[in-house]
């Protein structure tokens, strides 16, 4: 079969519009499914971490490191020869990111010939997909997939009959959102609380039970199979700015359609939520928006026509994130949409270091104060403290410091907002929002 | 060593540290919370945020936590930078959102170190408006108290409890600012060492209710160095006591570690911390009594106990006075029975009153020859006791027999520490430093080689990699093979056995570490284990090989010292049975019915005049003609020997009540009376010695004289009149409150206080109150630091040695190389366990060892007296069934006093009955034939019992 | 409130299921969690007993399973109603309206979040954002996703489980 370096939708090619089951193995194979993978396995793992580097690939669970530049910390062959892990971080629950499911439910097999590149890469033979418990679709067809192609001699011992196994095993989660950050995610998959862990040592070196481990987004390791098949330059050649790659971006809010597609790297903004996303319903406009899931900067509307790329969004000071946009429009409370973002915080907290523990219910009790009307102008100095008390490098993960980030941007960018609802004493947007959420 | 550069001064530190130890070890103040010395380090906290400047022209620098920080040869950092200490005070502002603020009705304040963080990052003010999270709290037994809503989260607990000493019932629950720290359910804290969980604890959640009960801040407590009596170890204790001015008797109010870094470190067993309210029970003696023949007209003295009566101090002198002069004058003779469980200065004492050749140890035979034999097999210079470091350190560890989690507890807690040798081997090899705790735990890696054979089930066996839980005999074959084995060239083998894997374990080990005791009371037992430790030796490279042996007593090795391995309690009962000269035994803080069984025990004394010097009003001074009040352990300035063969010295923390007097005092008093009517002490030199013994040092010094061993105790510890810097050292804190109000009710003017004339120390708050680096130092308090933590200030470093270097001194055992200790020549015993196989319709009995329940002092205090369970006779399974036996039944067993309640378990030795030692009489010996047993009550499942 | 199902000891699917987790791992530890999670799928919640009877199958201490239980927001240490619904209230579905439902639910049922219904049906629950964000708000009723809710889909779904649950009785 030719292979078509046109492709600019490798992540979603085979997903049939109008349809909603998972794309069978049978029709993953005649689209050159598991290809890639073949073809991995006649390289030197290192040349393949040297390629998915050079591609430029860049993790898509929201920190967009480089993933063959992350791989290639795995402590070679000659220097360890025990066991190593590979990880597929499928815990998806950053508040407005919706793009994983979509991989995980539609086209499993991409993850698993994905997966098996990034293994056989590393030198790994057991694999594990964290997958969240609210998916029980993704469940169901994630294991139904891994059995297909373990039958197939595609995962399992002998893949393709040659002499690389591998073994994937399907971890349902228990909860919570920490479970996520991926040094967290390896204490929930030895079974214990699901703390983070200190870095350095930097799970490629020290991850599952000691041993080295790689953890890798759904998204990152499906981009695998098709880079492995149409090279490096083609995979550059993706995107639109200096990013490569495809992506799948989502926009989510009062827009026309909401929705999620593959667009090219550097998309710009105003692309996906205009054009895409048919831009703002009738009766609503822009006032902000989250790029790339709640821990992420607001940016305004003055940013629509940035590119939508790790280093571009970046200098406007925020981050790509999850690449799932969160449009706040002009009816709905900003402040309201904080406090919800703080209250989630708060609750997921690991409860493992006090800046995060005991700052973030401070902060939901200050912004309930807010909108409820009783706030007062030295709040927003002890809000603007609170967060710069969460900032990166002052709590033991990230979690904090990606709550810090829409706090912070919102007291730049709604300051309006909040003086009113200090100096009118009740919330502008009462009439629209509806009245605080009850929580536990 | 490296140097580093804190706010723009030069630093020389040890590199590869974190540098939160490295400030701390430099004296610089740096708050902290979750990081502990012993435990290392996590970063939850956030606490100690400082600046670290890349380069000299980085002027913004980035916040960093120090602990989590390894210092590097010209590393730049500032702990001043306002970055860092605006940090510092806003971590503390939100540890405190939830904080009760009750230091006033809270028993951490005054010395609580969230108190002291709060005063060190200068925050003052409240901006919380919000409600404080609450929570329920829980009964965690008699010991310790839980207040949860005091909690900062910072998780030391639990690393302590559950990563540090191995406990199974505490836990972190809930997650986000809900976390709770405590039990699944409510109950008593299961771990030996949840004691310590009062000092871990940087606030006020987990206090010492012992203490809560006669609760008095910290500042108000009277301290001295002590040394715990509960059992061989020899771990440091910091007592505290106080006069409520209200005639209460009961002064001290609890026991804190005393950080000696080759013994305790930072921590104690529960047994030592609890164990002091002996010393309060309501059975303490404080007067002198004396037996009567006046009839009364009701008695609780039952059996061949007398009606005893207070008498004045000085007509009970004059009574024992009266006797003595009846054996100078060879009308009577007089026995005295030397204690290993007070020190050796009161020993010698009663040695020097009755003759070297009239002192009896207050141990039976078969202990002596149990304590003679460990003693005769450390005087081997291939073999060493380790320090708890060294044991820390051990990377193959072979327990035989001795039950160390209740024998030597914190032994054993170094023996946990151990286990993990491998897993720090790996965090090496991964360039993990080893402070850093949680990275280090994480990591999977095989176990350090730990095999325990034992008689039951011990709180080691978690860590074991191997474990044979066998009868005494089995445990002797086991060790001889053992022996064998590593005669053995190594032979590949496919699929190893224990004795393969341990041999080769023990040939591989760097640092082999065996541990036995006298425990089990087999001879055999520690022969063999001596044996093994010796070609252990042999092949190892440095032709040593550690062997901690567990002694039962906090001055066993003392008593042996000075003791003859013939004269014993045995031996004893039978000198006076050929004899009819009237004889006055003179027992020294000895219960002859612990010691003996009963009905030999009212042999021993039915035709004696008994004299009794002890603590508590116990079965031997109910039958008693004259009983003296003697000083406690923490009532009296002496010396004892640990297991280790330190000598250490124990200070007066406060003087006890009553007429309570240390024994040395009492038979002295009683040589000067004896003098004065004898016309002056010249005239009756055997006496004269003694009476004119007035510092504990001058007894001391006589037995570095007498006993070569003993020499060090010469150095030990400062004269009575010595001075540090012109002066005494105060036992009160500077902050000592109510002095001149206390007594005020009975007298307006100030009471002078008492002179101490053993230690240049005084029982007020003149004088030196940090002796700093002198022995004498105990207050652990710093400016700034009121808490524990103020430790750091006094040590070269963090977890170093205390500055004046570690107090106490090796006993100068005769060195002797011994070709084989199967010769020993032992007392004649009969079938010690170890010896007699047991048959098919007898039983051994083996000794069982309880934290609490086997300390002879710790189970009259009120808190461990309150868990303590009735005694029990435990069965293996197969032999409880084959006797029809079932768990709850109660049974006897003839020629032996008392009811037992059977216990049943499947880790219990077959063929074996295991007694827990020190409830009352000793161990039964011989065998126990199957037919001796009777079934008192049954408990059947479904019947009533 | 439902009965607490009998407890004391697993049954054999569950102990067999969780034995077949333990092929996944090379240690043991990891089980603890998986037999929450196994337990609650048969049980609905994990109750004291049957947090007894796991540790004592898989010989941990109670209490560190009752330390995971307690971690983990999809274990139930309390008695929850026939119908758990996860009602998402992260950002998305905030703006697009999501305490609205919860307020109809609240007049539908009388029920917050934590709360069951007194006949023991349903059991409202917040949680993380569910990964259907364009298609806010959304709420997972057992294995089902119910999507840009409004109150005439709630009111159907609640007549519908409530049907299918009395017909059950
Ligand atoms: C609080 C928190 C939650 C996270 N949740 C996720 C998640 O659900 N999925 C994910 O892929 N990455 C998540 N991450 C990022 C991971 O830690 C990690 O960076 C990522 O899985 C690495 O994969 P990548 O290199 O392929 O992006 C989270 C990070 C933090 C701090
Ligand atoms: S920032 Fe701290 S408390 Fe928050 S989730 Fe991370 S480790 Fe836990
Ligand atoms: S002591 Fe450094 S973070 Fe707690």
């Amino acid at each position: 079969m030719r292979i078509d370096t046109s492709l600019r939708t490798p992540l979603t090619k085979n997903i049939r519009a109008g349809t909603s089951g998972a794309v069978p193995l049978d029709d993953y194979r005649k689209n050159g499914g598991y290809r890639g993978l073949q073809k991995a396995l006649t390289m030197p793992p290192r040349d393949i971490s040297k390629l998915v580097q050079d591609a430029g690939l860049r993790g898509r669970g929201g920190a967009g490191f480089n993933t063959g530049l992350k791989w290639s910390f795995v402590p070679s062959q000659e220097d360890y020869s025990g066991q190593r892990y590979l990880v597929c971080n499928a815990d998806e629950m950053e508040p407005g990111a919706f793009k994983d499911r979509y991989l995980l439910e539609r086209d499993p097999h991409l993850l698993l010939e994905g997966m098996a590149i990034a293994a056989r890469a590393i030198g790994a033979t057991r694999a594990y997909i964290f997958l969240r418990g609210e998916y029980p679709l993704a469940a169901e067809r994630l294991r139904s997939a891994i059995a297909e192609a373990e039958s197939a001699s595609l995962l399992g011992p002998g893949v393709f009959g040659g002499k690389f196994s591998l073994q994937v095993h399907l971890h349902r989660s228990a909860g919570n959102y920490i479970c996520g950050e991926e040094t967290a995610l390896l204490n929930a998959l030895e079974g214990k609380r699901a703390i983070p862990r200190a870095k350095p040592p930097f799970p490629q070196v020290s991850g599952l039970w000691g041993c080295p481990t790689v953890v890798n987004n759904v998204e990152t390791l499906c981009n695998l199979p098709h880079l492995l098949m149409l090279g490096a330059e083609w995979y550059r050649s993706l995107g639109r700015g200096k990013n490569a790659g495809s992506k799948l971006f989502g926009v989510s809010g009062r827009v026309k359609t909401p929705g999620l597609w593959e667009l090219p790297m550097g998309t710009p903004i105003r692309e996906i939520v205009e054009q895409c996303g048919g831009g703002m319903q009738p009766g609503y406009q822009l006032r902000g928006l989250l790029p790339g899931g709640g821990s992420t900067d607001f940016l305004g509307p003055q940013h629509l026509d940035l590119a939508m790329d790790y280093d571009v969004i970046g200098k406007a000071g925020s981050r790509m994130g999850t690449g799932t946009i969160l449009v706040l429009d002009d009816k709905t409370c900003p402040v309201g949409l904080v406090l919800n973002l703080q209250r989630f915080f708060a609750r997921e907290s690991c409860g493992w270091c006090t800046p995060c523990r005991d700052g973030l219910p401070w902060v939901v009790d200050i912004l309930e104060r807010i909108e409820q009307g009783h706030g007062k102008k030295q709040d927003l100095d002890l809000l603007q403290e609170l967060a710069h008390r969460m900032g990166p490098g002052k709590t033991f993960c990230a979690l904090a410091p990606g709550a810090a980030e829409p706090l912070e941007s919102s007291l730049n960018l709604f300051l309006a907002d909040y003086v009113a609802h200090i100096e009118q004493g009740s919330c502008p947007y009462a009439q629209n929002t509806a009245p605080l959420m009850e929580t536990i | 060593m490296a140097t580093i550069t804190i706010d723009h001064r030069p630093y020389e530190v040890d590199d590869g540290q974190n540098l939160l130890s490295a400030c701390l070890s430099l004296k610089i103040n740096l708050p902290y919370f979750c990081w502990h010395p012993a435990m290392g380090s996590v970063g939850a906290c956030r606490q100690c945020a400082v600046v670290h400047f890349k380069s000299a022209e980085d002027t913004r620098g980035r916040l960093v936590m120090a602990c989590m920080t390894p210092v590097n040869h010209g590393d730049l950092y500032s702990i001043n930078a306002p970055e860092a200490q605006v940090f510092r005070a806003g971590i503390i502002e939100n540890l405190m959102t939830n904080h009760p603020h009750d230091c006033p009705v809270c028993e951490e304040g005054g010395e609580c170190h969230l108190q002291d963080m709060t005063l060190m990052t200068a925050h003052t003010q409240r901006r919380f408006e919000g409600l404080k999270r609450t929570h329920k709290n829980q009964y965690l037994g008699p010991f310790i108290n839980h207040e949860m809503n005091r909690c900062i989260t910072c998780y030391r607990c639990v690393r302590f409890y559950q990563d540090y000493a191995g406990g199974t019932d505490l836990h972190a629950f809930g997650r986000n600012h809900q976390i709770y720290f405590g039990r699944q359910e409510n109950g008593q804290l299961k771990n030996g060492f949840s004691g310590n969980l009062t000092e871990v604890c940087p606030t006020g959640v987990f206090t010492d209710k012992t203490f809560s009960r006669r609760f008095v801040r910290k500042w108000d407590l009277q301290t001295a160095p002590s040394v715990c009596e509960h059992c061989g170890v020899g771990c440091n204790t910091a007592p505290g006591a106080r006069d409520d001015g209200k005639g209460d008797p009961r002064k001290l109010r609890r026991v804190v570690n005393l950080y000696h870094r080759d013994i305790n470190g930072y921590f104690l067993c529960d047994r030592g911390r609890f164990g002091y309210e002996y010393t309060n029970s309501p059975q303490r003696l404080y007067q002198p009594l004396s037996a009567t023949s006046e009839p009364l007209i009701c008695t609780t003295a039952n059996g061949e106990e007398k009606i005893q009566q207070p008498l004045a101090p000085g007509d009970a002198i004059a009574c024992f006075a009266d006797l003595v002069d009846e054996a100078l004058h060879n009308k009577r003779r007089l026995i005295g029975v030397g204690s290993p469980r007070t020190s050796l200065e009161n020993n010698f004492a009663l040695q020097t009153l009755v003759g070297r050749e009239n002192f009896y140890a207050g141990v039976s035979a078969r202990e002596m020859a149990l304590l003679k034999l460990s003693d005769q097999i450390l005087q081997d210079p291939q073999l060493y006791s380790p320090t708890t470091p060294e044991i820390e350190q051990a990377d193959a560890v072979v327990i035989l027999g001795e039950d160390i989690s209740n024998s030597a507890p914190r032994i054993a807690l170094a023996v946990r520490q151990a286990a993990r040798q491998v897993q720090r081997q790996r965090a090496d090899a991964l360039h993990i430093p080893q402070w850093q705790d949680a990275s280090v735990r994480e990591l999977e890696s095989g176990s350090t080689p730990i095999f325990i054979a034992s008689v039951e089930q011990t709180d080691l066996d978690d860590i074991a990699t191997d474990v044979l839980h066998t009868a005494p005999q089995a445990i002797v074959e086991f060790t001889k093979q053992l022996t064998a084995q590593l005669h053995v060239a190594s032979t590949p083998e496919d699929k190893p056995g224990t004795l393969e894997k341990v041999a080769a374990a023990l040939r591989a080990a760097k640092n082999p570490l065996i541990v036995c005791g006298t425990g089990l009371l087999s001879q055999p037992l520690l022969a063999a284990a001596a044996q093994l430790a010796q070609t252990v030796a042999c092949q190892h490279s440095s032709k040593r090989c550690a062997l901690y042996l567990a002694f039962p007593d906090t001055n066993s090795v003392g008593l042996v010292q000075v003791s003859s391995a013939t004269r014993n309690l045995d031996s004893l009962s039978q000198l006076l049975d050929n004899s009819d000269i009237p004889t006055t035994l003179i027992a020294l803080e000895t219960d002859f019915y612990r010691q003996m069984h009963t009905s030999a025990a009212d042999k021993l004394l039915a035709d004696v005049q008994l004299i009794h010097l002890d603590l508590l009003h116990n079965a031997t001074a109910r039958r008693a003609d004259l009983v003296f009040p003697a000083a406690a352990t923490p009532e009296s300035e002496g010396t004892l020997i640990n297991s280790a063969g330190l000598a250490q010295r124990h200070y007066c923390v406060y003087e006890g009540s009553g007429y309570i007097q240390e024994s040395w005092r009492w038979l002295a008093n009683v040589a000067a009376a004896c003098a004065a009517r004898a016309g002056g002490v010249e005239k009756i030199p055997q006496l004269g010695e003694i009476a004119r013994w007035e510092h504990v040092t001058q007894l001391s010094d006589a037995l570095a004289h007498a006993y070569p061993p003993l020499a060090p105790l010469a150095e030990l510890g400062p004269e009575w009149n010595a001075l540090l810097d012109g002066e005494r050292v105060a036992r009160q804190p500077h902050r000592y409150s109510g002095r001149t109000a206390l007594y005020a009710e009975t007298a307006v003017a100030e009471q002078p206080p008492p002179r101490d004339s053993d230690a240049p120390m005084n029982f007020s708050m003149e004088g030196i109150p940090f002796a700093g680096r002198d022995p004498l130092q105990t207050h652990n308090w710093a400016p700034g630091w009121n808490s524990n933590q103020a430790v750091h200030k006094f040590l070269t470093q963090v977890t170093g040695e205390i500055q004046g270097g570690s107090s106490g001194l090796y006993l100068q055992r005769e060195p002797e190389t011994f070709e084989t200790f199967e010769t020993f020549e032992t007392f004649d015993h009969t079938a010690s366990p170890g010896e007699a196989q047991a048959e098919s319709d007898t039983f051994v009995p083996v000794p069982l060892q309880r934290l609490f329940g086997s300390g002879e002092l710790s189970n009259a205090a009120e808190a461990i007296a309150s868990v303590l369970r009735e005694p029990v006779a435990q069965f293996h399974i197969d032999d409880a069934q084959r006797l029809q036996l079932n768990s709850g039944d109660y049974v006897r067993f003839r020629g032996f006093a008392g009811k037992f309640q059977v216990t049943v378990g499947d880790a219990a030795a077959p063929g074996c009955i295991g007694f827990i030692t020190g409830y009352t009489s000793p161990l039964p010996t011989g065998t126990l034939p199957a037919g001796d047993i009777e079934r008192v009550t049954s408990n059947t499942p479904g019947g009533s019992g | 409130m439902p009965e607490p199902p009998p407890i004391q000891q697993l049954s054999a699917d569950e102990i067999a299921e969780i034995e077949h987790e333990a092929a996944a791992y090379p240690t043991r530890q990891p089980l603890g969690l998986e037999a929450l999670r196994i337990v609650q799928q048969y049980r609905g919640w994990v109750s004291d007993g049957a947090l007894q009877a796991l540790a004592h199958y898989l010989k941990v201490p109670v209490a560190e399973l009752d330390s995971l239980a307690t971690y983990y927001q999809l274990i139930f240490r309390q008695p929850v109603g026939r119908e758990v619904m996860l009602l998402c209230n992260s950002a998305s579905c905030w703006v697009m309206g999501c305490s609205r439902v919860q307020k109809h639910i609240r007049q539908q049922l009388n029920i917050g979040p934590g709360e069951t219904t007194a006949d023991g049906i349903f059991t409202l629950l917040e949680t993380p954002c569910l990964g259907d964000c364009d298609k806010a708000p959304v709420m997972m009723v057992g294995t089902e996703m119910h999507r840009q809710l409004d109150s005439e889909k709630i009111d159907a779904l609640i007549r519908a489980l409530r049907e299918r649950h009395h017909s059950e009785d």
